[in-house]
């Protein structure tokens, strides 16, 4: 499957307009308005920032200039980005249980590194992100190893530059919640999903979130002198650079919302998304680590119990839980 | 009426199942190509069912099952190690003893149970030859000689470590045997896993990481000199005592004792996801010193209590090509032949044959090369088959309606640089890919080593790659002289072919040492000039010789890489559909598979009606 910005102009609009695009050589420009793609070794920037007028934006884009999260300092090759995914299991588990030959867009990739894990098969996944600096760091893991089925574009969540239906899955891990409207970015992610396609998200939760919110207010009193009160902060199988880019993106984002299970289950109503499963699992007693075979949804009961576990118990980031759907037709 | 044996060697690791009817090896097979469980170790039903079903074998036309090793000698030697560590080991006892008394104790019964789940009788008759038996007989009856010396070599059995004995006609006489704790190949392991592998898969790995030591370098001799005074002493016939100060194994969790090897070696253990420097290749490289001396000592032995010239060998350690290799150029003994599966799973085909020569006592033909059939013993699909795949995942493919075309279309391919994925024919036995379920490229390519290791394979860039040459080209292109067709030997590249190391070498970090291009195929050329080579007979492997003639004509090398066809950790393919997925999931840019060409670059997204397959376990 040949994967390059030309073999994509079939899903891909006007941010700005979603008129149709203009591809002459080098430059891709909107049909209708003024907007264009500058491109930047491959990076497709729709340079946002200026038409950006919700500050709470500007500033979260400004942090991860500033701070591209995760880095890529210890992965030298495929391999041991590969070995990374393994150890973490979520991405090696979705890795494992997609289909091949499917488009899938990363919304928020960061600095893409499930982006190009997941393109290590033969997929084509696009990595999108805000920040450039993030958006570089993958782009230059993917050129160094010469991997053609992944790609990076700059994009705002709230302008999308694809089609409807483009995506086959739609991954939005961590990110919603650094948004000024979750529910608004998720309805955008949804239509951007082929008619039972799937989408997967990773959201703070408002119980499991509470220990890290108590944790922002005592850094906030003494500075990062308490860093002990973290368990991440305490590890000694990762590295300083990592601890402290930890402690930025938890502790000092400048903005972030955290959700119920009962939100998110509105939300997938709503946008006529059918819930297949969760991580945390929403009921009792579901074993199944197939993340796209249905789940029992549970009960608003269960659902509650298992938030309130979320507090005591220590899932990954502090809080986090995850929820695969999957478009109605 | 036939005699009808099935083999089978199971809960350990590598369990596997060997049909032999009227002594004829018909067919063998791994269960983790089935299960796609590395290594598995569960009982082999789904091997059973697919040897029988290729053979036409109904269950109730199986006279005799023979399991490869004795269970009660085993709980024995168990009972007797905790008994002499006690009370250390009490952690590793408790875990244990649960499982035997449960399921391993009984083993006749539980082996019973399982198969009458795939239709065989209750009551059909078991027999149990010890382990290293087993191995012996793997090695012995197959090889082409009526006589010959017999070592076996493996972590442990029952009881034994290591056996030498010798073979005549259809028997075998034990005539030494060495004994746990003090193991070859338990040594090995040790080094393996304080190098930051896993023990049992890593000893590859620890083996190719070798060659990055400088064997000159002072810290490597006093590496040896270290092992060699410290953690085992070797008796002029090969025998040794390891020194149970430095090693946990007998009723640990763990091989090594970590503190002791710390302050030997000034060397932590390494984590499997660090680095790989210097120091860990330095104790790699004297491992395999060690073990060669030992191996030459233990081979010495064998020819003078045999007086053979010939010499069979069997057992994991058997799978150490690099000692091999050394142990052919030694001329110890004139003729050597190993068994290609010499692990686990061929002690299922040594069982079924103990079976059939000594429990039956019947006579035994001697074949050349041998009786393995190029290890070419696992199943085959029908065209059929692979259509159907093919067909239900939407892709697009061509059929090769002649042979010949297929074989020049593959070299083609591989001379153009390309990656080529060849599935053809019945699956190998044993852990090598023979050309039947293989990844094949360019040897010529200095580069093709590090795509495949990150792109294909997904591994370690340091981890070798092995050539595969036409039979009768070996001599020109390797220091050789006999063939070598199951890749288990490690011998020189030919020095007109080599391309001297430049003065700084040494002082180069290890992956530029990598890729400095050392000979004319430098793909498959180590750090040392040397090549695990595969020699391939055309009458033997048809379809794979077939593609190395036709690149020879387009080259006029006739030499190309053989990897096998899979990705880190994951079995070799064994169906059509897991060659697809293989290569779906990997850069491989072309597959043959059977007589179809699928070509990645020709093939398009999913059709929607695709979407249900989210989910499927691959």
């Amino acid at each position: 499957m040949k994967f390059d910005i030309q073999s994509i102009s079939d899903i891909l609009i006007c941010p700005k307009c979603s008129s149709n695009l203009l591809f002459q050589n080098e430059s891709i420009s909107c049909n209708n308005c003024t907007f264009h793609f500058t491109i930047d070794e491959g990076i497709l920037l729709s340079n946002p920032e200026n038409s950006i007028t919700d500050n709470r934006i500007l500033k979260e884009k400004e942090f991860y200039e500033e701070n591209p999260f995760p880095n890529y300092d210890e992965l030298e090759s495929p391999f041991s980005l590969i070995s990374k995914a393994e150890r973490a299991n979520f991405p090696k588990q979705i890795n494992d249980l997609l289909p091949f030959r499917i488009r899938i867009l990363e919304a928020g990739c960061g600095t893409g590194q499930l982006t190009n894990y997941l393109s290590f098969s033969e997929r084509q996944v696009i990595g999108t992100d805000l920040s450039v600096n993030s958006l570089k760091l993958g782009n230059e893991f993917k050129n160094k190893h010469s991997l053609d089925r992944s790609m990076f574009i700059q994009m705002n969540i709230f302008e999308p530059c694809f089609c409807d239906e483009s995506f086959h899955l739609v991954i939005s891990n961590g990110v919603l919640h650094h948004t000024p409207n979750p529910e608004l970015a998720f309805q955008i992610l949804t239509k951007l999903l082929k008619k039972h396609g799937y989408i997967i998200i990773g959201l703070y939760n408002k119980y499991g979130r509470l220990s890290t919110h108590i944790r922002r207010i005592i850094y906030n009193l003494t500075g990062s002198r308490l860093d002990f009160l973290d368990p991440h902060l305490r590890r000694k199988d990762i590295s300083e650079i990592k601890k402290q880019m930890w402690f930025m993106d938890q502790y000092k984002n400048p903005h972030e919302s955290s959700h119920t299970f009962e939100e998110v289950i509105k939300w997938f109503e709503s946008n006529n998304i059918d819930f297949v499963s969760a991580i945390p699992e929403f009921d009792f007693g579901t074993t199944n680590k197939n993340i796209f075979a249905k789940q029992n949804i549970g009960t608003e009961l269960s659902r509650k119990l298992k938030q309130l576990l979320m507090v005591f118990k220590r899932y990954n980031e502090g809080g986090f839980f995850v929820v695969i759907g999957r478009k109605r037709a | 009426m036939k005699n009808v044996i099935l083999g089978i060697s199971a809960y350990y690791h590598d369990s596997a199942a060997a049909l032999v009817i009227d002594g004829d090896i018909v067919a063998a097979a791994q269960e983790e190509r089935f299960s796609r469980k590395k290594n598995d170790s569960n009982f082999p039903s789904k091997a059973i069912v697919s040897i029988l079903k290729y053979a036409h074998i109904k269950p109730e036309e199986v006279n005799l099952i023979s399991f490869y090793e004795k269970n009660f000698l085993k709980f024995e030697r168990l009972l007797e190690t905790y008994h002499s560590f006690a009370p250390i080991g009490l952690e590793s006892f408790l875990k244990s003893m649960p499982v035997w008394i449960k399921e391993k104790l009984f083993m006749k019964k539980l082996i019973r149970d399982e198969l009458s789940t795939i239709g065989f009788d209750k009551n059909i008759k078991i027999i149990f030859p010890e382990h290293h038996l087993s191995h012996s007989a793997s090695a012995f009856y197959p090889s082409p000689f009526q006589e010959s010396a017999i070592i076996t070599l493996d972590g442990v059995g029952e009881w034994d470590t290591a056996s030498i004995s010798s073979g005549n006609g259809h028997k075998i006489k034990l005539l030494r045997t060495m004994e746990f704790p003090h193991s070859v190949g338990l040594l090995y392991s040790a080094f393996t896993y304080y190098c930051g592998f896993k023990v049992n898969e890593g000893e590859y790995k620890l083996m190719g990481l070798a060659p990055y030591s400088n064997p000159n370098s002072k810290s490597v001799n006093e590496i040896i000199n270290k092992i060699e005074t410290e953690l085992v002493k070797i008796h002029n016939d090969g025998s040794i005592v390891i020194n149970l100060d430095y090693f946990n194994f007998p009723v640990g969790l763990t091989m090594t004792k970590d503190s002791s090897w710390e302050k030997l070696f000034a060397l932590k253990r390494r984590k499997s996801d660090s680095a790989l420097t210097q120091e860990y290749a330095d104790l790699a490289f004297a491992v395999q010193k060690v073990t060669e001396k030992i191996f030459l000592a233990m081979a010495q032995t064998a020819k003078d209590l045999t007086g053979s010239t010939n010499l069979v060998l069997a057992g994991g350690v058997a799978l150490n090509s690099v000692a091999n290799g050394i142990l052919l150029k030694s001329n110890i003994f004139e003729n050597i032949w190993i068994q290609p599966a010499s692990g686990d799973a061929g002690g299922s085909l040594g069982a079924a044959l103990t079976a059939y020569h000594i429990y039956l006592d019947k006579h035994r033909i001697v074949e050349q090369p041998d009786k393995m059939k190029g290890s070419l013993l696992g199943i085959e699909y029908e065209n059929s088959d692979v259509e159907n795949v093919l067909q239900r995942w939407e892709y697009q493919y061509h059929h090769i309606t002649s042979k010949d075309e297929l074989y020049k279309l593959a070299a083609r391919y591989i001379a153009d640089g390309k990656v080529v994925g060849y599935f053809q024919g019945r699956m190998e036995f044993g852990p090598r890919a023979l050309g039947c379920r293989s990844f094949l490229a360019d040897s010529r390519i200095a580069e093709m080593q590090s795509k495949l290791n990150l792109k294909i394979k997904f591994r370690e860039g340091f981890r070798p790659f092995a050539p595969a040459v036409m039979e009768e080209h070996a001599q020109s292109w390797f220091d050789i002289e006999v063939p070598s067709p199951y890749m288990l030997n490690v011998i020189p590249v030919k020095e007109d072919l080599c391309n001297p190391l430049p003065e700084d070498y040494y002082n180069m970090g290890l992956m530029e040492r990598l890729y400095f291009k050392r000979s004319k195929i430098p793909a498959v050329t180590h750090l040392d000039y040397s090549a695990r080579i595969q020699t391939v007979n055309k009458d033997v492997n048809p379809h794979f010789y077939g593609v190395l003639k036709s690149f020879y004509e387009i080259t006029g090398c006739p030499v190309i890489i053989n990897t096998s066809f899979n990705v880190r950790d994951e079995p070799i393919v064994s169906s059509p559909d897991d060659a697809l997925n293989c290569f779906m999931k990997t850069d491989t840019d072309i597959l043959f598979l059977n007589d179809y060409l699928i070509i990645k670059s020709e093939q398009s997204i999913i059709s929607d009606e695709h979407l249900s397959d989210f989910g499927r376990e691959k």
